[in-house]
């Protein structure tokens, strides 16, 4: 599995190459998180929408 | 665990959710698959999810069974068969999706430190908490009087106002 990270501010995990979170802009991205929600229907997912995100991809649940 | 099966559709309802086992260690990379599978395939799942707290399950929103069965067909690493009795509502969800709020805990007066951001590392006082926002406003200890406002995440209480009053009570 290819190593991955997640945004502190938002969540939103990207591959660990990645400096800037594609969804929020922060540069706050951490290797140490937990759970994992991928969102592919945020428009229709209720999950998406109790978490607030608008934006398919993958989200860890507590970023450390 | 005994989740109940529940439909729920039509306008303004909600989305049934199903548990399906994994095997243990196996619940990210299911996920994934099952998401690269549904999203080649056009299968209405709208969304997976694993916790750290639940090993050996994953959940699935999907518009209905037939979907959620026909995304993890095939699928190493997943049982097919639990699908049946296990939807589960969102609600019943929550206490995995919303990790206890950082804000919980913090107070008025409390001395925390900044665990993250610019001023990471920098020790500071409580002067507001925004629970509605999971914001806390705090006064620098050293340097400066003008208050900053953070996300509560960004901050780890490290004494408390009434540990302070305590060291003059004995
Ligand atoms: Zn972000």
């Amino acid at each position: 599995m290819a190593k991955t990270k997640a945004c502190r501010n938002c969540h939103f995990v990207v591959l660990n190459n990645v400096s800037q979170c594609p969804a929020c802009k922060m540069h706050d991205l951490s290797e140490d998180f937990s759970g994992l929600i991928i969102i592919l229907d945020p428009e229709n997912s209720e999950i998406a929408q109790k978490l607030n995100v608008s934006r398919a991809g993958q989200y860890a649940l507590k970023v450390r | 665990m005994d989740f109940k099966l529940i439909i729920l559709n039509a306008r303004g309802a909600k989305m049934p959710i199903y548990a399906l086992k994994t095997t243990l260690g196996q619940e990210k990379t299911v996920v994934r698959l099952i998401a690269q599978k549904a999203k080649t395939l056009k299968i209405p799942v709208l969304s997976l999810l694993t916790t750290d707290s639940l090993k050996g399950y994953i959940f699935l929103e999907a518009e209905s069974q037939e979907s959620a069965e026909e995304s993890v067909q095939n699928l190493r690493h997943v049982s097919s068969r639990v699908i049946q009795s296990t939807a589960i509502p969102v609600s019943e969800l929550d206490s995995y999706l919303i990790p206890k709020p950082a804000i919980e805990g913090l107070s008025d007066g409390d001395i925390i430190e900044v665990i993250a951001g610019p001023f990471k590392g920098v020790k500071a006082k409580i002067i507001r908490v925004d629970a509605s926002r999971e914001e806390v406003t705090v006064a620098l200890l050293e340097g400066g009087d003008i208050p900053i406002t953070l996300n509560a995440d960004y901050v780890k209480a490290i004494a408390r106002e009434e540990e302070e009053e305590d060291i003059f009570s004995f």
